[in-house]
Parts: structure tokens; C-alpha cells; sequence
């Protein structure tokens, strides 16, 4: 009989081979819940370390988390993991859209891919069927014209498609996956290993049922949740305004503290004349309408129109860190082209935060005189220059010239380069990070701490009460208590901008990981109250920390921000002088360790905390390894 | 359960144009025994009522 909530499979794919097997999904389900859970056991349990980031060997795995595709609020996430092309560590993105639902009611909940297709396929899943298609008139083809010509071959425009564009195929370190044409798996190259393996992408469409534990009271707790989030009157605001519309309109703390890195982070403080070209509240004429991923009771998402000019363009997608990328850290203040570039990015298949670090990066070369235009086939890499960005976001998804100096991450290419360009190469642990971190210390703590490496998206807390910036009180344990809490929504495919709405620290809503434990109790007949829930969370974080230590070899130097952001101080704006403490952040280091149960010395686990977390055989693994506090 | 086979109303997107079409099929019987059919009851946007 097929569990409560699931779909009751993991399907595993061998490229090489051609080959499809299956196992139950409760095999992990019950210690690991699903999406990032069992994608991180599987990834540590199966990859050998001696595996490189592009080999046949690498693995990929899509997760969907049991509240997906139910009525449960927020319910589209697919996380996706694999050996970071960047790093050596865990590489882990995650997206909404509609695929995440309709694998599941193909009748899957995992999908691990190895080996490497001869020639290029792309993976059909329907009804509980499996089958390697040949891909080869797709490849080269952008993410949109996929998802067409996929949907046009199937003669069914409702089958979801995820997949990537020409810099996944290039393997350009910064390609990440997208679903439905918009939503990006961004970071940790996953598009790149993607690539690696001839897949150019995932379709399905499905009628298989997902059964209900205890029908009433599952119903019970979607109505408390989506109560609460009705309560937050942000709820409202998104759905008119979106995301960027609210968060970002002119004046908002989110412009002047720095969240977004000005002129390759050498400033966290932007020219007002040119915030107010690209605030959300003057972004808004280009806005059509807002859209909403599967089972989301807000909807964030807009649709842009550029209707004539150089620039024009229509599609889905902005984002508040599509300003970061290609405003503040290119300093750009032409919206049409930005949003041009935005886009320009979903149909390539870059991640825009990867690919604008390395962007900005070669302007600030560009101005230093470390590169000149006969570097950069022509392009005059000038500060406010967009039309040079769209360029070379294009030389850069096909490695083409210059942009493929770029392809494989600002470390890599600061390093090639030489002449002092590793001091504001802004990556940590190899990852190019888009993430402005002087000015709030617990967004900042998180980012760098993160196991995904330099991304927002695991302990930062997302927090944008500015009394609370400035401060390194408590950030530790917020960090902490907030990556179990983002495993959670992992887990059960949950996304994070519910944040605000019913996060787990935020007083209007209070305590999220409870009706994501009641809505997960009830849909799944497991007993999972909110301690039980955050030890998992906790477990899974110690299972990619554990993976991080194996395969990337880090150690407390690791968790160090870049240098440009340890060594310089914003020099601008209302947060001029602002920089990071170097007593204070040693300080939370050791508290955040101390918390964890790690080694405040090397930052390695102890065999006490995995013991305790049920993690004895990665202990073990460890102390093989060398690579366990003793 | 959650069904898409046996559900009488369908939304679908065009990926083109960002254009929603909401459709309902002759099986619907707005949800008979609840005090509000569910469709109309869980769309956050309004989009759905029932005219009588």
C-alpha cells in the first residue's frame, strides 16, 4: 500500500547504463521526512569522496518533500543536491513552480541520477513510468524553448518541465536548474553537473493520488495555517505587489543596509537617484501581474513586460536579488535592461547571484587596470555599463571568449589572473557569494556558516528589523535554531518566503514549525511533534556538515567571510564605517559550535553529538577519515 | 487524497503569456456536503465564486 503523503517511490537513474530501478521511499522517509533529508543521506552514504565535481560518478538527486502537491500552504519546493562544482562540499539548491507537484503525481518522490547519457536525453515521467528520451534536438536550446518543444512533442501543454539552458550543457559553474520556465535552483553549479550528464531535463505529468492519514484534521491544520498567514497582513501586499514590490520600494531598509553589495561589494550604500530608479515602487510599470507557484495562498512572483526598445522582453521573473545583481553590483540603474539581463538569465540558465559575482568582479578588475579590453573581446567593463552585462552574461553561458575566463567562478578566474584580484574576489569556500554581510550579523553568520556554502538560504536569518542588524547578540543560536527550521521546510518541500509569514521567529505569526508538524503528522500518519521535527532538521544540517568535512575537507577557516568583507568597512550611507568584528565573530564561532556540539578548534563533529543525533555510522566515517574530533 | 484525476476543475498557465484559464467540468458538484466548494474556499486570489 503506498504511504500517506508520498508517492511512494525513489526512482533511480543510471545514464550510463540506460538503466531505471526503483525503491520505497520509507526506507529513508521515516528518519529524514524527504526532499533535502533523504537527498542528503543518500549523497553521504553513496558518493565516494575520491568522485570529481564533473565525473560520470557525481550524483544528482531531485527530492520533493510529503506536504507537496496537497493544500498544504507554501507546498512546491524541490530540493536539489549533488557535490558542489564549486566547492567539493554539499552543493544544494532549491525552487517552487509546478514540477515538484506533478513528479509527485507521476508517481515519485526522488529521483538519484548517476553516470553520464552518451548522448543527450531527457527524463519522462508519467504514471509510475520512467523513460530516457533523446534530447538531442533540444540541446542548445534555451530553458523556454525546451519546455516548449518538450510540451509540443507531448502535445500537452500542462506537462512541467525542469531542466537546463546552454550553461548547464557549457557546464558553467554558475548554471543552476529551472523549473517552469522562471523559478531557479540556483547555486552550488548544479546546473552544471546537470550538464555533466547529457541530462538536458526532467518532464512529468501525472494522475497518481496522494492518500491523506487523517483527513480531518490534515484539512484542520491547512485551515490554522493558512489563517495565520491571512493574519500577516504582508500576505495582501505580496499578492498585489509581489516580493520586490513590498520589500524593496524606496526607502526601505533592505536598500541601505547592506543586502545588496554596491560596485562589487566595495560599498553597501547605493546613490539614492539611482535606488529610486530600480525601487520596487518604480519598478512597478513593468509589472502585469503576479504569480503564484503550486498551492501558494500568496503569490510573489511577477510578470515583466519590457514592451519596445533594446530591452524588450516579457516574461516571469524578478526578484529582490535580481536588483542586487544587476543594479547595485554592476551599478546599474537602467530597469529595462536589468530586467532584460534577469530574464536573459532563466532562459540560459544561469543563476543571476553566481553569475553577476563573477561580473563584478572583472569590472572592478576593469577599473583597477588588471584587465583592459584586450581581455574582455572589446567589452569596456565600465561601472553603469548594461549593455556590457547582457553581453557578457551571453560569452559567459557558452564559454564563449572572456566569458569563458569567467565560466568557472571568480575564484578560479582571480586566481588565473593574479595581480591582486584574489582581495575582492568575494566567494566562501569557493562559492561565489552575492550576499552583502557587514552590516547585519546574523544574515551574515548564516551566509558564511552555511554548509551550501556563501547562500542565504540555510541559517541567515531573514530578520530585516533594523534594531536588529547591527547586533551579534543572540545571532548564534538564531542561526542555529533557524537551519534546523529551514531543513524542516526542506524536508517537507516548504518554501522559505513563507518567512514573515510563519516563520518560526517572527512574533505576528508565531510558531511555524508546529503547523508544519501538524500538517505533517496529519498527512502522513508519523508522530512528529515540533522537537522530534528540529532534531531532524538537525540531523540533516549534521549529515551536510559531516559531507562538507569528507569531501571538502573544511575546517573552522572555512567559516570566515571574504576577505573583502573581514577587511573593509562600508563607506557610505547611514551604516558608513560598519564592518565586522574580528573578537566578536570568533566569539560567535565558538558559541555556534559550542551549540552544535562541534570542536570550537578544528569545527569538526564529535562522536557524542552524532551519536546522539542517530549519526554513529558517520562517526565512523569520520574517524576513518581522520576527519572526527577526538 | 489528493487527485488530480478525479478533480472536475482544472487551472492551467500559459507559459507565453501569463494568461490563467479556469475551468470547471460537468462532474462538479460543488463539493457536495461541504459548506463551500473547496476550490472556492482555498483560492487565495478570489478567483472563484459560486453563482447561483
Amino acid at each position: 500500500m503506498k504511504p500517506h503523503g508520498y508517492a511512494g517511490r525513489v526512482l533511480r537513474v543510471d545514464l550510463t547504463e540506460g538503466r531505471t530501478t526503483e525503491e520505497p521511499t520509507m526506507r529513508y522517509a521515516e528518519s529524514y521526512v524527504g526532499g533535502r533529508g533523504i537527498n542528503a543521506r543518500i549523497l553521504f552514504d553513496e558518493l565516494n569522496p575520491s568522485v570529481k565535481l564533473l565525473d560520470p560518478e557525481n550524483m544528482l538527486l531531485f527530492g520533493v518533500g510529503p506536504l507537496v502537491g496537497t493544500l498544504s500552504p507554501f507546498c512546491s519546493r524541490v530540493s536539489i543536491d549533488t557535490k558542489s562544482p564549486f566547492t567539493g562540499g554539499v552543493g544544494s539548491a532549491n525552487c517552487g513552480g509546478h514540477f515538484g507537484a506533478e513528479m509527485k503525481y507521476a508517481g515519485y518522490d526522488s529521483l538519484v541520477i548517476t553516470g553520464r547519457a552518451e548522448n543527450p536525453v531527457y527524463l519522462w515521467l508519467s504514471d509510475g513510468e520512467a523513460e530516457l528520451v533523446d534530447a538531442d534536438g533540444l540541446w542548445g536550446k534555451t530553458t523556454w524553448d525546451t519546455e516548449r518543444a518538450i510540451r509540443s512533442s507531448r502535445n500537452d501543454n500542462e506537462v512541467r518541465v525542469i531542466g537546463i539552458g546552454p550553461a548547464g550543457e557549457n557546464r558553467v559553474k554558475s548554471a543552476c536548474i529551472i523549473s517552469d520556465r522562471a523559478k531557479a535552483a540556483g547555486g552550488s553549479g548544479v546546473g552544471a553537473v546537470m550538464g555533466s550528464k547529457n541530462l538536458k531535463a526532467v518532464a512529468a505529468r501525472g494522475s497518481q493520488p496522494i492518500t491523506v492519514a487523517e483527513p480531518k484534521r490534515f484539512i484542520e491544520a491547512v485551515d490554522a495555517a493558512r489563517k495565520k498567514i491571512e493574519q500577516f497582513p504582508k500576505a495582501r501586499l505580496y499578492r498585489e505587489d509581489g516580493y520586490y514590490g513590498v520589500e524593496s520600494v524606496y526607502g526601505s531598509p533592505a536598500w541601505e543596509a547592506g543586502f545588496r553589495p554596491v560596485r562589487n561589494g566595495q560599498d553597501d550604500y547605493w546613490d539614492p537617484e539611482k535606488i529610486k530608479r530600480v525601487a520596487g515602487d518604480t519598478i512597478k510599470p513593468y509589472r502585469k501581474k503576479i504569480l503564484a507557484c503550486f498551492g501558494c495562498p500568496v503569490g510573489c512572483m511577477p510578470w515583466m513586460v519590457v514592451p519596445e526598445g533594446p530591452y524588450k522582453v516579457e516574461g516571469e521573473g524578478w526578484w529582490n536579488n535580481s536588483s542586487n545583481s544587476f543594479c547595485t553590483r554592476v551599478d546599474c540603474d537602467d530597469p529595462e535592461a536589468a530586467i532584460k539581463a534577469h530574464l536573459l538569465t532563466n532562459q540560459l540558465g544561469l543563476d543571476s547571484d553566481n553569475a553577476s559575482v563573477a561580473i563584478g568582479w572583472a569590472f572592478e578588475c576593469y577599473e583597477k587596470g588588471l584587465l583592459t579590453k584586450e581581455h574582455t573581446d572589446g567589452l569596456e567593463l565600465t561601472w553603469g555599463n548594461h549593455d556590457a552585462v547582457i553581453t557578457l552574461l551571453e560569452k559567459l553561458a557558452y564559454r564563449e571568449g572572456f566569458g569563458g575566463f569567467l565560466a568557472d567562478g571568480v575564484k578560479a578566474a582571480a586566481e588565473r589572473l593574479g595581480g591582486g584580484s584574489e582581495e575582492f574576489a568575494v566567494h566562501i569556500k569557493g562559492q561565489d557569494s552575492v550576499d552583502g554581510i557587514r552590516v547585519s550579523k546574523g544574515w551574515g553568520f548564516g551566509v558564511v556558516t552555511s554548509p551550501a556554502a556563501g547562500r542565504h538560504l540555510r541559517g541567515a536569518i531573514h530578520s530585516f528589523s533594523p534594531e536588529r542588524f547591527l547586533s551579534y547578540e543572540d545571532v548564534p543560536w538564531r542561526v542555529y535554531m533557524q537551519e534546523q527550521y529551514k531543513a524542516i521546510l526542506d524536508m517537507t518541500g516548504t518554501c522559505l518566503y513563507n518567512n514573515g509569514l510563519l516563520s518560526w521567529e517572527t512574533e505576528a505569526s508565531g510558531h511555524a514549525a508546529h503547523h508544519l508538524a501538524e500538517l505533517t503528522s496529519s498527512l502522513t500518519g508519523m508522530d512528529l511533534d515540533v522537537e522530534r521535527f528540529m532534531r531532524i532538521g538537525l540531523r540533516v544540517h549534521n549529515l551536510e556538515k559531516a559531507f562538507n568535512t569528507l569531501h571538502g575537507g573544511f575546517t573552522r577557516r572555512d567559516d570566515y567571510p571574504p576577505k573583502r568583507y573581514w577587511e573593509e568597512p562600508v563607506k557610505s550611507g547611514p551604516y558608513a564605517g560598519e564592518h565586522i568584528d574580528h573578537e566578536e565573530w570568533e566569539r560567535m564561532l565558538d558559541e555556534y559550535y559550542g551549540l552544535h556540539g562541534w570542536d570550537p578548534e578544528t569545527g569538526w563533529q564529535t562522536r557524542e553529538t552524532l551519536v546522539s543525533l542517530g549519526l554513529t555510522d558517520v562517526a565512523d566515517r569520520l574517524e576513518t577519515a581522520g576527519r572526527l574530533h577526538s | 487524497m489528493f487527485d488530480p484525476s478525479r478533480s472536475s476543475t482544472h487551472v492551467s498557465r500559459d507559459n507565453d503569456t501569463a494568461v490563467i484559464t479556469l475551468s470547471i467540468d460537468s462532474t462538479c458538484d460543488l463539493c457536495e456536503g461541504e459548506e463551500t466548494p473547496l476550490c472556492v474556499k482555498y483560492c487565495a486570489y478570489g478567483a472563484r465564486r459560486v453563482s447561483r
